[in-house]
């Protein structure tokens, strides 16, 4: 077996440990100083969001801990309990600061849970469509066609008017609004791929069509798909905080940041900015920050842009 | 002739059409192979002639708009063709397997060669443990002439050089211990020096195994010195068969002896290179007859009717009215 052993010049220098895609790409946008803004953005609020109910002064959703007395006080004012309200409070004395917080919470739970959700969905159609091809593949994309022909607003008004309020309607309103750009993504990737002399290979083998579909294909596909997914993400939060903003989104009780804003709304010209100003502003920072990632990840992930 | 159970693969009267806004058009016609048990066997012939056609109609991997319509693929006496998807399942990648020509693309480049490896035994013995199966994988490496197979189990299919990721196909393609394997142009892609040490050990990995092999190539001197058997295809169709050295040294169809020729070894240097006159005519254009009658110096009318394969000496057949030399 020793004299087979022998070996060609170029591969006596041993490639350096192998690293997954994964974290190489991770390595990459490390590298990436926008991209490391809107990472620490991200984190950053997701981090205070989640830990809402440690940090926050107090619990917006709590009666007993509001007092109406407090209703309106610019930021930076002291509350009758004592303590500071450093943004202010809304019309029924909540402090804005905690308020934020949960709604970032909401916001970030549903824009994450619909997105992932819609993946899922929408990648195994975009795959099945891909890999079946003829008939079930023009059917598919003709609705993925109708799907995307509506504006998603639109869809979503219609889907809430039926379904009524709630997190779980509200995540099937933006489920079905989304999914059809994740299966048109990965339908693309997918039908370069099932090209490919691996796929073959792979039938070759024997291999399980599902295998080859999900664990061949799809991970080629990966890509595109990233990119699709952030970008997606923030659109869903902010679709969600348009259709809270108009008031068929999530009810009071759960408030997200659209309907902190939407409360706000009214006093807005009257000098009482705060209400909707920094709800609007944690808004806009978390989908900033996802948007930068976004943006490095598809410059990253594009092959023309690379190397 | 053989009986068909003691043959590996036994293709009879094969057809491939391929349906096209023209019509439908015969990529392959009438092609018939036989494979003993170990054997060797190589199909050589020009691009375009049907050799990567032939593979992957006998692995029953053509695509729409293409479709086998005819012949009889037999493996170890049972009809591929015949036989339910479940059986075929059961058949491919266990005891047939591939290799294809282009090495880059083969290998998954996302999956490490691990994944990749290990999801071919588990395809057809799911039974088999996660240790006992990344043994045979390595093993597998290890005889192809991969160092270091433990660490190399890990890498990515980016991390290899061409050579060895073609060694990394033809191991998973033997990992299951294959009655008979197709290898497409494996070594087309490679440079000579990888190319005879990949021939050396394919040829003795077969020997020991026992292994049959059908070796596509356009190149004879790769024929010549691996194949026992050989297989000349033009146009779709078988033109000669029979035992490698008589059929080179003494080609008996005119197109065989064109090709022979055409390989610059022969040629006194500063003389013109032979060449056959003429190109290999496009599939829907093939002329009745003798497909290669109107490239062929030997021609005359009668060509221009279909041609039988005749039995030949040595166990060699020819579809040719005029052969070189005696019949």
């Amino acid at each position: 077996m020793s004299d087979r052993a022998a070996v060609p010049a170029d591969d006596a220098v041993l490639a350096p440990p192998p690293r997954s895609p994964g974290r190489e790409l991770l390595s990459a946008l490390l590298h990436d100083k926008l991209a490391v803004i809107g990472l620490v953005i991200v984190v950053v609020l997701t981090v205070l969001a989640f830990l809402a109910p440690v940090i926050a002064p107090q619990d917006p959703y709590d009666l007993a801990q509001i007092d109406f007395m407090d209703s309106r006080l610019p930021p930076g004012s002291a509350s009758l309990a004592g303590g500071t309200f450093w943004l202010g409070t809304d019309d029924q004395g909540r402090d804005l600061f905690s308020a934020i917080l949960y709604g970032l919470r909401t916001s970030i739970e549903v824009g994450i849970t619909s997105a992932v959700i819609a993946l899922v969905i929408g990648a195994s159609i975009g795959l099945a469509s891909a890999y079946v091809g003829g008939r079930t593949d023009a059917l598919l994309m003709r609705l993925v066609d109708i799907q995307l022909s509506f504006p998603a607003i639109l869809i979503a008004l219609i889907l809430l008017a039926i379904l009524g309020q709630g997190v779980d309607k509200i995540i099937i309103a933006l489920v079905v609004t989304q999914w059809a750009y994740y299966a048109r993504t990965v339908r693309g990737s997918a039908l370069v791929e099932r090209r490919r002399a691996y796929v073959d290979a792979a039938r070759c083998q024997a291999l399980p069509r599902r295998r080859i579909m999900f664990g061949h294909i799809l991970p080629n596909c990966l890509p595109p798909l990233i990119v699709v997914v952030t970008m997606r993400v923030a659109y869903a939060i902010m679709l969600e905080a348009t259709l809270s903003f108009l008031g068929i989104g999530l009810p009071v009780t759960e408030p997200s940041l659209g309907l902190l804003i939407s409360n706000g709304y009214t006093y807005l010209l009257s000098g009482v900015y705060w209400i909707s100003i920094f709800p609007g502003i944690a808004l806009v920072l978390l989908i900033v920050g996802i948007n930068l990632v976004g943006d490095c990840l598809r410059d990253l992930l594009n092959p023309r842009l690379r190397r | 002739m053989a009986r068909a159970d003691d043959l590996t693969l036994d293709v009879r009267g094969l057809e491939t059409r391929f349906l096209t806004p023209k019509g439908p058009i015969s990529a392959i016609r009438d092609v018939s192979i036989q494979v003993r048990p170990g054997e060797i066997v190589g199909l050589v012939g020009e691009s375009g002639s049907g050799k990567s056609v032939t593979g992957l109609s006998i692995m029953g991997l053509i695509d729409a708009p293409g479709e086998v319509v005819d012949g009889e693929v037999l493996l170890n006496g049972e009809d591929l063709r015949q036989i339910s998807a479940r059986r075929r399942r059961q058949l491919r990648g266990d005891r047939i397997a591939m290799v294809f020509q282009d090495p880059m693309m083969t290998l998954n480049p996302v999956l490490r060669i691990r994944t990749q490896m290990v999801e071919a035994i588990r395809a057809h013995d799911p039974k088999v443990g996660a240790k006992e199966a990344l043994r045979r994988c390595r093993d597998a490496l290890a005889q192809v002439g991969i160092p270091a197979p433990e660490e190399r189990l890990d890498a990515y299919p980016h991390q290899f050089s061409g050579g060895m990721r073609q060694r990394v196909a033809i191991a998973t393609a033997m990992l299951n211990g294959p009655d008979l394997i197709i290898a497409d142009e494996p070594t087309t892609a490679l440079d000579v020096t990888i190319q005879a040490q990949i021939l050396a050990e394919v040829q003795t990995l077969c020997r020991e195994r026992g292994t049959a092999l059908i070796w596509i190539t356009h190149d004879l001197s790769v024929v010549a010195g691996l194949a026992e058997r050989l297989y000349v295809m033009y146009g779709g169709g078988i033109v000669e068969e029979g035992p490698v050295d008589p059929v080179l040294d003494h080609p008996l169809h005119p197109y065989t002896d064109g090709l022979i020729r055409s390989v610059p070894w022969h040629n006194e240097p500063g003389r013109p290179l032979n060449q056959i006159p003429g190109m290999i005519p496009a599939l829907d254009r093939m002329p009745r007859g003798c497909r290669f009658h109107p490239r062929c110096d030997r021609a005359d009318e009668a060509c221009r009717q279909p041609v039988a394969l005749r039995e030949g000496p040595d166990n060699r057949r020819v579809r040719c009215l005029y052969p070189l030399g005696k019949v």
